[in-house]
């Protein structure tokens, strides 16, 4: 009997549905659907060995894909999907990373990643479809200045909340 | 001397130094409950950088503003270049969030291997760890540890070679510096040092899966060694190499430290650098005409971070039960565990991570003591794992609780005690029905070993002319009935012996052949208990004794009562603890002081691993004396790393070097009964 630090299969599944919706998402640009498997693949990969680095890598490289997808002008709600979706695979997957850490493969521990992944959905897809509100009223009456100035407010409070 | 001193009140210092002793008290008492974070921490707050949040919120509010249609600062030149420049210093300003991400350490509790036995290693453990230094440390020491092992290999060849071809070190020395003393070309040019390894090269070897050419030359010096050990079959080492190989034999527990901490894990370092990232770029792409969409990136982002100042420090109140499935278990079985957990606090515990205080000598068997759960306000839950138990009394470490918030953010560790104090207790309890064969050195009173003194007996031993004052019954009456002549038959005498059983429990004997397995003190104290018992049933007068820091000695004497003596020894005293001893034992007044308070006549019957050469030392030192020594050795070698196999042969020589000295060993292999050993053994000894 022994401890092995990695996470149970089962765990990595999970861990994983949220980033198989950001690649699906990201299917409506071919560069990003590429960039977005590939980082599925590369957090699979390191859910399965608990390496906290290749998690955030492969979710990084999902990132990049919502934000070639972004710039080349996907639909509001598939980017706030998408990318509700990647903070949350990242997130789910470190926590079955330290999951494993604490206690190895064998522990019962889905409930506590199930409600770790819950929550984790529930509160980006809240504050995104918030966003999502503001930006589907304002779209016809927004001018450059408003424009900017709320971007740049929001960036500047981004940088306050860095934790 | 200043006026102050003099009209101090006496009482006054009196107080004051009281009111020390008490400050020095309460530090004390600190330092006792392990209280080392910062207990009192803070969850992250808008209010950490106050001008950052207020300059967000204003420049937000004015957006928001110029959305309704009041431009407050219509007069800004709102030119591509401007909006150009913003976009890159927030690209910039994410990366450089993301980067610092890169130089944040993870903050989290570190959990103890409560799975395995404490305070049991691996024989040649040692040299495996050096060997993995010399391998796979940092380039400054891996040249230093591959000396050291080199170094101990020869030692240890130089001994074991000296030892089978009976020279002196010196000249078996000699012979491994010019490359004599084997056949095998490799593994001589490899203590000659004639083929130097660089250890860059073993390296490369090893990442890509390569067996480095530094444990491949040790194996071949192994393979020769193990050829000159007696009683060893050096294809048995060979073919344990590539079947055992990776597997984690060696594995060490990690402290047990009681720590109470509060700790931010730094989970979320460099999120907002991913929404800084999307609205530069959402800027960038999106500054001509279209608003960008990206925008509902950077919010989802936003509310992510969000979610960490949302959460709150979880309190911690817990109740933690522990029932055992069997109240009063026999050593080896099998007992389940199962622990219930409570949420007394009013609030939702998100996440929360349970290690149970397994105690250090118990292993589990199926199940895992931990658990991960999610657990409402007043809610229960339970799970439940196997271990086996061991001998004596186990009682349970507080369990260690991992309290984290929603996001993780936050982390509480704990240490909690169970409601009521749990310990699993499991007394020896062995059955003896072995015959144990004694030396021929006997005491004057009647038993089973049939001596070579002609007297009352079963099995004749001579006949002489008769004496005044023979019995009756032993007079030759047939020769009498022939010739007249009286003659008296000799019988074999039957002397009972004295033994002494001697259990090495020092620090060096707490051995197995893998973490998780009994210990050699496991099985010596199981084999003691046979050996006592049933020299006590067979007429011997039988004492008991410890080579350990801690004192243990019973006097030989014979009887039933005798035998339960022992096994209440055996069970109870701490030089017998399932625990590896702290204090230090010095081999020579131990057996100094054995000497002493052994009876002239006794002989000695050692249970030891013999995985040091002080054991042998002692062995010999009192079979000089005129002490005979049986020495029961179980058997905790194992074969599957380097090291290890040094051991094995190691513990070879040893035996061989004993049966030299003329002391009788039993080499136990404890996958099979003590009796097969002793059976061998025996026939091994009248052949």
């Amino acid at each position: 009997m022994s401890v092995v630090n990695r996470p149970a299969r089962e765990s990595v599944w999970i861990a994983l549905a949220p980033a198989v919706v950001a690649v699906l998402g990201l299917a409506v640009n071919l560069v990003s659907f590429v960039v977005a498997a590939a980082g599925l693949a590369v957090v699979g990969f390191g859910t399965d060995r608990a390496s906290r680095a290749l998690v955030t890598a492969g979710s990084g490289l999902i990132f990049a894909g919502v934000l070639n997808a972004g710039a080349r002008g996907a639909p509001p709600a598939v980017l706030l999907l998408v990318t509700a979706a990647t903070v949350v695979t990242w997130t789910t997957a470190e926590h079955v990373v330290g999951l494993a850490e604490h206690l190895g493969r064998d522990a019962p521990v889905q409930r506590s990643i199930l409600v770790h992944l819950g929550g984790a959905t529930l509160t980006t897809l809240v504050a995104g479809g918030i966003a999502l509100g503001v930006f589907l009223l304002s779209t016809a009456t927004l001018s450059a200045s408003a424009l900017v100035l709320l971007l740049v407010g929001s960036a500047l409070l981004l940088y306050a909340l860095e934790p | 001397m200043s006026p102050d001193d003099v009209d101090r009140d006496p009482g006054s210092v009196t107080e004051q130094r009281l009111q020390q002793g008490q400050a020095m008290g309460e530090t004390m008492e600190a330092v006792e409950s392990g209280v080392t974070g910062d207990i009192d921490f803070r969850a992250p707050s808008v209010r950490d950088n106050p001008a950052k949040t207020a300059a967000g919120l204003v420049v937000v509010v004015a957006g928001m503003a110029a959305v309704v249609g009041l431009d407050v600062v219509p007069g800004l030149p709102f030119g591509n270049g401007v909006v150009a420049g913003i976009s890159v210093s927030a690209i910039v300003a994410g990366s450089t969030a993301l980067i610092r991400r890169l130089f944040t350490t993870y903050e989290t509790a570190a959990t103890a291997d409560v799975e395995y036995r404490e305070s049991v290693t691996v024989p040649g453990a040692n040299f495996d760890d050096t060997l993995a230094g010399a391998i796979h440390g940092l380039s400054r020491t891996r040249v230093d540890a591959r000396r050291d092992v080199t170094n101990r290999l020869r030692n240890a060849a130089a001994a074991i070679y000296a030892q089978a071809e009976r020279i002196p070190q010196s000249v078996a020395r000699e012979r491994i510096a010019d490359g004599t003393w084997t056949d095998d070309p490799v593994a001589a040019d490899f203590l000659a040092e004639k083929s130097p390894v660089s250890t860059t090269g073993d390296q490369v070897r090893s990442l890509v899966g390569r067996r480095p050419k530094l444990a491949t030359g040790i194996d071949r010096v192994l393979a020769e060694l193990a050829a000159l050990a007696p009683g060893l079959d050096p294809e048995d080492l060979v073919d344990a190499t590539d079947s055992a190989a990776g597997r984690p034999s060696t594995d060490r527990t990690t402290d047990r430290q009681r720590r109470q901490v509060d700790r931010r894990t730094n989970r979320w370092t460099g999120l907002t650098g991913l929404g800084l990232l999307a609205v530069g770029v959402g800027i960038w792409a999106g500054h001509s005409a279209v608003p960008p969409s990206l925008m509902v990136a950077a919010a989802t982002v936003v509310g992510a971070a969000g979610y960490v100042y949302l959460s709150s420090p979880p309190p911690v109140e817990l109740a933690v039960e522990r029932e055992l499935s069997a109240t009063d278990p026999a050593p080896g079985d099998e007992v389940t565990v199962t622990v219930r957990i409570t949420n007394e606090s009013d609030e939702l515990l998100p996440d929360l991570r349970l290690v149970d205080g397994v105690p250090p000598a118990v292993r589990v068997v199926d199940g895992s003591p931990r658990f991960a759960t999610a657990l409402r306000a007043g809610e229960t839950v339970s799970f439940s794992y196997t271990v086996e138990a061991v001998r004596g009394d186990h009682p349970f470490d507080p369990v260690q609780v991992i309290l984290r918030d929603f996001s993780g953010a936050l982390e509480r560790e704990r240490h909690v005690p169970g409601e009521s104090e749990t310990v699993l207790s499991a007394p020896l309890d062995l059955s003896a029905d072995e015959e144990i064969p004694v030396h021929p050195q006997t005491a004057r009173r009647v038993g089973r070993v049939v001596t070579d003194t002609g007297g009352s007996g079963v099995e004749l031993h001579s006949v002489r002319e008769y004496q005044r004052g023979d019995p009756l019954s032993r007079i030759d009456w047939n020769r009498v009935a022939r010739s007249g002549e009286f003659a008296t038959l000799l019988f074999r005498e039957e002397h009972a012996a004295t033994v002494v059983v001697l259990v090495d429990a020092r620090a060096e004997a707490y051995v197995a052949p893998r973490v998780d397995a009994p210990s050699a003190v496991d099985y010596a104290v199981a084999a003691a208990d046979v050996v006592v018992a049933s020299l006590v049933a067979a007429g011997d007068s039988v004492g008991l004794a410890a080579l350990s820091p801690e004192r243990c000695w019973l006097e030989p004497r014979g009887g039933a009562t005798q035998a339960a003596r022992a096994r209440s020894l055996l069970e109870r005293h701490p030089a017998f603890d399932g625990n590896r001893p702290e204090g230090a034992f010095y081999g020579e007044f131990a057996e100094r002081r054995l000497r002493r308070e052994l009876p002239s006549d006794a002989q000695l019957v050692l249970c030891s691993p013999l995985a040091d050469d002080d054991a042998v030392d002692i062995v010999r030192q009192l079979h000089a004396r005129g002490f005979p020594v049986t020495v029961l050795s179980p058997d905790v070698t194992a074969r599957a790393s380097t090291g290890q196999r040094l051991a094995t042969v190691e513990r070879a020589m040893r035996l061989s070097r004993l049966r030299r000295a003329g002391v009788r060993v039993v080499d136990w292999d404890t996958a099979e009964p003590l009796e097969t050993a002793i059976d061998a053994a025996q026939r091994r000894w009248s052949a």
